[in-house]
């Protein structure tokens, strides 16, 4: 049910928008009409950048990420010889106007890009989504050494959501030229370019939590808040679950202590929203 | 490939097109709600976004003007829009010689005096890069601009130019802007043909210069006639909305 927008509606949203955005969350109601369990769709476009060797866009309302992988030839480290690399990086593009709004990025409440950085290396790690030792070209000399760049252009809701997806989505689409050793010397030949190996991925969905005590109603959580909601929540619960339904990290930050029923009725619906996820990915990727 | 061909005996571009063709441009206006203006463009294989934010209050004291706005103007590449990869992607030399270039360009465009003790702040980013960088972010920022509703003398527009067997060659992709020519960038104000922007990149023989110039002011009245379409239907789709 969309709420009729009145102008008196409309002054009030305009006058006290922290009230009205509480008050109708309290009656259950969100400002563009979704229930408190129902996500935005989403968009995946693929291999658009050209420039890289695999490239996603996401877009969930109206967050834009976009994701490029480009692979380099590295040395491994010698602890580790028979490893390649996967370096990712997540910068808030200037375009959000991250610097008008403060330190932190473009009205995203809850992550720098420092700390999205290290959410996602870390459950693209922890998922096995890679194998690092398939990015090794002869142990102990070379290697590839992938640089997933993720740039949010911009912020209205659930960035994490789309930088995992826009980074899986790119990770799946890029593909590397083949290399051979001669002589020592790494031969590589453009015209043979084969995908990654690929296991499973993990896939995100962020709930705010917004009200002080969450009751047994699970009233106080919101999927995927839009940027509005979230400047007026306290806390945030972010799930990864993998394309196989498999729990690969779960961050809750902020908010009223909550039960573990109320964590797993989260778990249910991220399980729920991956499973969604998983048939966009496969239907773009076809 | 001592001597790549940047035209061919029947007078066509590596990328097939005539010298005085420009790429397709299309654009998208409006697709970041965030920002009081913003605007997607793609020339070719070139991709920029381009988003405004104000005027608002200056956020230093420093930057208020008594007569006048505050033009900030940030541009910034995506590590991965180039061949190689970028570093990273603001705060390079070239990134903040164009930032500077962008700036003052519209400086002499927008109608700053009807905002003093203002600021406006322009974000560039180029998403992917195949060329004319720098005249593609100008044609992505005026619209941008427009989108924002911040009054301008009239729409800027770029187009980058080279001279190639006594050709000038419009509107160059990344291979034509690394080739042996000359760089010319351009930026006119259409209705006056006034330029408020020029840059000459490499040796350029002073008697040629008219000749390229014109085209490239020429290439801006084409660049003005998409631009001037885009917006036109931009603005019928929202009011019928």
């Amino acid at each position: 049910m969309v709420l009729s927008q009145t102008k008196m509606d409309l002054d009030f949203r305009l006058l006290f928008p922290e009230e009205f955005i509480k008050q109708i969350l309290d009656e259950g109601y969100r400002e563009d009409g979704r229930s408190h369990n129902q996500t935005r769709s989403t968009t995946l476009t693929v291999g658009s950048f050209k420039s890289a060797d695999g490239s996603a866009v996401v877009r969930i309302g109206g967050t834009c990420v976009a994701c490029g992988v480009k692979g380099e030839l590295a040395n491994p480290r010698a602890i580790s010889p028979k490893d390649g690399f996967i370096v990712l990086n997540v910068e808030y593009s200037l375009v959000t106007g991250s610097e008008k709004l403060g330190a932190i990025g473009g009205g995203e409440k809850f992550f720098s890009s420092q700390s999205l950085t290290q959410i996602i290396q870390d459950i693209i790690h922890s998922s096995k989504f890679i194998n690092l030792e398939h990015l090794c070209i002869e142990e102990g000399k070379i290697c590839w050494s992938l640089n997933v760049d993720v740039v949010v252009l911009s912020c209205d809701g659930p960035v994490i959501d789309a930088c995992v997806l826009a980074a899986v989505s790119a990770l799946k689409n890029a593909t590397l030229p083949s290399v051979e050793i001669e002589s020592e010397k790494p031969l590589v030949s453009m015209a043979t370019r084969n995908h990654l190996k690929t296991g499973q991925y993990p896939l995100m969905t962020s709930f705010a939590i917004h009200k002080k005590e969450v009751s047994d109603t699970n009233i106080g959580v919101l999927v995927d808040p839009t940027d509005d909601e979230a400047q007026y929540c306290t806390g945030i619960v972010c799930i990864a679950v993998t394309n196989d339904q498999k729990l690969t990290g779960l961050y809750k930050y902020g908010g009223p202590a909550m039960t573990s029923d109320d964590i797993q009725k989260c778990i249910r619906k991220a399980k729920k929203q991956a499973t969604i996820l998983v048939k966009l990915i496969d239907n773009t990727m076809k | 490939m001592a001597d790549f061909e940047y035209l061919s005996p029947e007078g066509l571009r590596s990328d097939g097109r005539r010298p005085q063709e420009l790429r397709v441009l299309s654009c998208n206006i409006s697709h970041c709600l965030q920002a009081d203006g913003s605007a997607y463009l793609q020339q070719g294989n070139t991709r920029v976004i381009a988003t405004v934010y104000g005027p608002h209050d200056v956020s230093r004291r420093s930057e208020a003007q008594h007569d006048k706005a505050f033009i900030n103007c940030q541009f910034s590449m995506a590590t991965f829009s180039t061949s190689e990869r970028k570093k990273r992607p603001t705060g390079d030399k070239s990134c903040l010689e164009t930032s500077l270039a962008l700036k003052k360009t519209f400086e002499a465009a927008i109608l700053t005096d009807t905002y003093p003790h203002s600021k406006i702040d322009i974000f560039v980013q180029i998403l992917q890069s195949d060329g004319s960088d720098k005249a593609v972010s100008i044609n992505a920022i005026t619209m941008a601009l427009i989108d924002a509703g911040i009054p301008m003398k009239d729409y800027v527009c770029a187009t980058s130019v080279t001279l190639i067997n006594d050709t000038p060659i419009v509107d160059l992709n990344y291979f034509e802007e690394r080739g042996p020519g000359p760089e010319l960038i351009v930026g006119t104000l259409p209705k006056s043909g006034k330029i408020v922007f020029l840059q000459v990149n490499s040796r350029l023989h002073i008697d040629n210069m008219e000749k390229v110039l014109k085209e490239g002011m020429n290439g801006n009245q084409r660049v003005h006639t998409i631009l001037d379409t885009l917006i036109k239907k931009h603005l019928e789709k929202s009011i019928l909305t």
